[in-house]
């Protein structure tokens, strides 16, 4: 092969990697597009579900998956922020940063399904806690903690050191310092992680299948020791009964509602971004 | 030895001047096993300017940074030693950090105003020691703005982002937030060398103007301009105090050959 051939036959190679890339995530979008719009009515996001989901709608499924994210997300958040407040100005030792990136790391790659599993034998089993959408809050705050404590810590820890200097310099504390000058120049960050958390945590249903939700005739919960239903366990219902075809096509709407509401999480991490971007560079 | 024992002599000299802020005996500052400062024995007098001159990498800032120890969290950092600062150990264990970098304030290099407007960075270090009433934050930002000369330039956008300042006038607006906090002693750590020639010569002047009621210890490796503005010179080179003296002294007849040769050509072979 000649230099301008392998030139030419590497730009080939990136264009068809990027096609691919995009390729998979338009037909994907476009296929749920395509059968979950017709599914959708104002009666079908405002109605509860019957006879096993494949008639009504999906207005406590959308309410149980926003409160347990939500809760989660209220849960995660100030461990997140102490955590990587801990690893960024307290940790000061190069070896216990290494460990503590482990540890990190090591609970993000944790697959989810072992946290349903975790979750069953712990809060279910041993403590006897019965199915609550509070414990599925409480593991889905689990798994988005690496990301928000990522995130945070990322933008905690891009602060010039002179900015920590010139605070400490003008007799504030350390606690000062932080509280009154990392934390609001990375607050965005944080919330960024957060939003991306969310993101990833309406999605999960291996995690909280075994212990926070039922797959039918559930209500809107009146306590936190009751289960609800949510978008992906919903889903995962109907798919189980897809020769029904009504049942199918409520499975499309479910999914393009997820779709949507993941997209919502993801935007809103990504303007904040930008803001914040935009902001730093003032 | 022959250093240390014309550094006696100075050193008394110094004393009889006029009545010394800050002490240290015998100090010594290990980074990881690199060895920083070795055996400082330095005196700085009340009210004056003292300047530390010296080549870089000669650990002119390491020593002002233990000053009021904004080096603590440095790895692997070790000292001994004692630094006196009003008769009290600067490292005893029992010292508030804080308390203590409201006494003797810095000023760095870079300039770095927080993210908020002009009239909150004058107050920043201040609000945290004590409740401020709507006029006493008036006054305050005003007489620290003057004190800078940075009031005229400013005074019809006190609320504007600090950051829209050019970066002289940042560096003026560091020192009016150092100057609120009412500190004793203000370490300036090259705090010019960042800027244009203009806005170095104005804070050059606004730091001339502070030594009536501060004592200034000013690190900077611009001979020139140690000359213009010094009452007391330090040199240091390769983490040793050469010689140490009233400034006058130093650039018509310091005793060492070193510190002649460093003042005269800028040259320094330790």
């Amino acid at each position: 092969m000649t230099r301008k051939s392998k030139n030419s036959f590497f730009k080939i190679f990136c264009w068809l990697s990027v096609s691919a890339c995009f390729g998979t995530l338009i037909f994907l979008f476009g296929v749920i597009f395509l059968n979950g719009i017709p599914a959708i009515s104002l009666d079908f996001i405002t109605s509860r579900s019957s006879n096993f989901g494949s008639e009504g709608g999906i207005l406590y499924q959308i309410v149980g998956s926003i409160l347990i994210v939500l809760v989660a997300a209220l849960l995660s958040f100030p461990l997140a922020i102490g955590t990587a407040i801990f690893k960024s100005e307290y940790l000061n030792n190069r070896k216990w940063k290494k460990l503590s990136n482990v540890l990190i790391f090591g609970l993000n790659g944790i697959p989810s399904v072992v946290f349903g599993i975790f979750g069953l034998i712990l809060f279910v089993n041993i403590l006897g806690f019965g199915i609550s959408w509070f414990v599925g809050s409480i593991i889905l705050a689990v798994m988005m903690l690496p990301t928000i404590t990522l995130t945070t810590f990322q933008s905690i820890n891009s602060i010039p050191v002179i900015y920590r200097e010139s605070s400490l310099a003008l007799g504030l504390n350390k606690w000062q310092t932080i509280t009154k000058v990392l934390l609001p120049q990375s607050f965005s960050g944080a919330i960024t992680g957060l939003f991306i958390g969310l993101a990833r945590a309406i999605g999960e249903t291996a995690p909280i299948m075994f212990i926070a939700t039922a797959f039918s005739g559930v209500d809107l919960p009146s306590g936190i020791r009751e289960p609800v239903s949510t978008l992906p366990t919903h889903i995962l219902a109907l798919a189980q009964q897809a020769t029904n075809p009504a049942a199918l096509q409520n499975a499309w709407g479910a999914s393009f509602v997820l779709i949507l509401l993941v997209m919502l999480f993801s935007t809103t991490a990504l303007v904040i971004r930008k803001r914040q971007l935009s902001h730093q560079r003032l | 030895m022959k250093n240390s024992s014309s550094l006696k002599i100075i050193h008394s000299k110094a004393d009889k001047q006029s009545d010394s802020i800050i002490n240290t005996e015998g100090f010594n500052v290990w980074i990881n096993d690199a060895h920083i400062l070795e055996d400082i024995n330095i005196t700085i007098p009340e009210n004056k300017i003292t300047c530390i001159v010296g080549p870089s990498g000669g650990g002119k800032s390491t020593l002002v940074r233990s000053f009021n120890r904004i080096n603590d969290d440095i790895e692997g950092l070790k000292i001994q030693g004692s630094v006196r600062f009003n008769d009290s150990d600067v490292y005893d264990q029992d010292i508030d950090t804080a308390l203590l970098r409201s006494k003797i304030g810095m000023v760095f290099q870079k300039p770095c105003v927080f993210p908020k407007s002009i009239s909150e960075n004058v107050l920043f270090g201040l609000q945290y020691q004590k409740k401020l009433s709507d006029i006493d934050r008036l006054e305050i930002v005003e007489e620290n703005l003057k004190a800078v000369s940075l009031w005229k330039e400013v005074s019809h956008r006190l609320n504007n982002p600090a950051n829209s300042l050019s970066i002289g006038q940042q560096q003026r607006l560091c020192i009016a937030r150092t100057l609120a906090v009412k500190p004793q002693v203000i370490l300036m750590d090259e705090p010019t060398s960042s800027l244009d020639p203009v806005s170095g010569r104005a804070v050059e002047e606004t730091i001339l103007k502070l030594k009536e009621n501060y004592t200034l210890v000013f690190v900077t490796h611009n001979i020139r301009q140690a000359e213009r503005i010094a009452d007391h010179l330090v040199f240091l080179c390769d983490g040793k105090i050469i010689e140490q003296g009233p400034v006058n002294k130093l650039f018509q007849n310091a005793e060492n050959s070193r510190t002649r040769e460093y003042l005269k050509n800028e040259f320094c072979d330790c």
